[in-house]
């Protein structure tokens, strides 16, 4: 691929512009533009998108390395089958439901059904930093939101996807519905069973 | 007072996701069971400390690593296209009146070779007793579906004597179990070349994506592109 060809902007600046608001106009003309050649339409695509993905493997595999070889598969099989995209969803729950898919395949694929427990989940990619808070606040800080991930990362799958869809990347009970292929009622229910054994294994983590 | 409220009731009322008809009694409960009111704040805590969570900045080399995997599955135009571009790219910058007559040429030219060419062929692969030889020794009868991976398109593909189904984006061959490789093993490495000598036309459903294969040890393999 010639350099001019530019799937993303050159050394990986990060556009923070783009929304990941639902917006099914704009999904639908970048999609279109991706068809027709426009090299840079999956740049948009890429950074609108990059840190839900990113932050989604993060979750479901509570590993930083897996987390970064999980989003570049998800990428490719989104640059693969993006001419597909029919607008049905929005793009958002149509990447959500790639992102679903493939992280369930890849890591059925290759380790354990049972998450870790103790110990082992680490937090990915490079932390906020915050000037406003000493070493010993970030330390506390950062303690807490290990006790939280490990406690998440416990929590079974299907309730654990729910409420990472809901809690942490913010999509509505409908959108939910239309990336995990269930109805709305059944989203209600894993969310609210998620966030009670979320609830029981703070308790017992504290 | 109304039974207390379940779980499924308080975790929808924190997300504002209640029916309207149910909106007015999960209020009326509430204002009067401390019960549900506490049950309620613990549900909302584990929620906010869940919110709390800092979301992790991608590595900076991610993008750069999606691109070069991009381009790695992108196959590079056929023979004819770059032929057709090359010669583009010369006669572009010959004047037009200069070109009708060569082309005019040119085109005669091909007309007449590519007949005799035909014929040619045609008359050496009837008569020839080896032209079983130039046949290709394997033959791949792909059905596609609906190409959009979450829909889980039927998709088969028969190569040299077996059958394979194509899940999202990994070549299964039927009878494995797609949740159990043994090993995971690059095409490019020795033991996978030695897979794909052993297993004829696998390369071509590489080409889609990862190929899942019981191997002559009967150990599930998952083979991979290499980048």
């Amino acid at each position: 691929m010639s350099e001019e060809r530019g799937i993303f902007p050159p050394d990986t600046v990060k556009v923070t512009t783009f929304s990941t608001a639902p917006s099914p106009t704009l999904d639908l003309e970048l999609v279109e533009r991706h068809r027709v050649g426009d090299l840079q339409a999956f740049d948009e695509i890429y950074a609108r998108f990059e840190s839900m993905v990113y932050n989604l493997a993060l979750r479901t595999s509570g590993n930083a390395e897996e987390a970064a070889d999980l989003t570049q598969e998800i990428f490719l099989r989104v640059y693969r089958h993006l001419g597909h995209f029919e607008g049905r969803s929005a793009l958002k729950t149509w990447i959500f439901r790639i992102a679903l898919n493939h992280c369930r395949e890849r890591l059925s694929r290759f380790r354990p059904q049972t998450q870790p427990i103790q110990g082992e989940v680490e937090e990915g990619g490079v932390p906020l930093s915050d000037p406003h808070r000493d070493p010993e606040e970030l330390a506390v800080a950062a303690d807490e939101s290990r006790r939280v991930g490990q406690a998440l990362a416990r929590v079974p799958a299907p309730f654990r996807e729910a409420v990472i869809l809901r809690d942490l990347e913010g999509l509505s009970y409908q959108e939910i519905a239309e990336a995990l292929r269930v109805r709305v009622g059944t989203v209600r229910s894993r969310i609210a069973r998620g966030r009670d054994q979320l609830r029981d294994f703070l308790e017992m983590s504290s | 007072m109304t039974r207390c409220l379940t779980t499924g009731e308080l975790s929808a009322w924190l997300d504002h996701e209640v029916l309207a008809s149910e909106a007015g009694r999960i209020a009326a409960h509430l204002s009067s069971c401390p019960l549900c009111r506490r049950e309620l704040l613990s549900l909302e805590q584990g929620m906010q400390a869940l919110k709390r969570l800092p979301r992790a900045e991608p590595p900076a080399w991610l993008a750069a690593r999606v691109r070069e995997r991009i381009a790695a599955a992108e196959p590079p135009p056929p023979l004819w296209r770059q032929l057709w571009e090359a010669w583009a790219a010369r006669w572009a910058q010959i004047s037009i009146p200069t070109m009708v007559p060569a082309l005019s040429t040119v085109a005669v030219v091909a007309i007449v070779l590519a007949g005799c060419a035909t014929n040619l062929t045609h008359n050496l692969t009837q008569l020839l007793p080896w032209r079983k030889a130039l046949e290709p020794r394997f033959n791949v009868q792909v059905a596609m579906g609906e190409d959009i991976p979450f829909f889980n398109a039927p998709t088969e593909a028969k190569v040299a004597g077996r059958t394979f189904e194509f899940n999202y984006d990994v070549w299964t061959e039927k009878g494995v179990r797609s949740t159990n490789a043994d090993l995971r093993v690059e095409a490019q490495s020795t033991e996978g070349r030695a897979i794909l000598a052993s297993y004829s036309g696998v390369d071509i459903l590489l080409k889609d994506g990862p190929v899942l294969l019981r191997d002559g040890q009967r150990r599930t393999v998952e083979l991979v592109r290499s980048l």
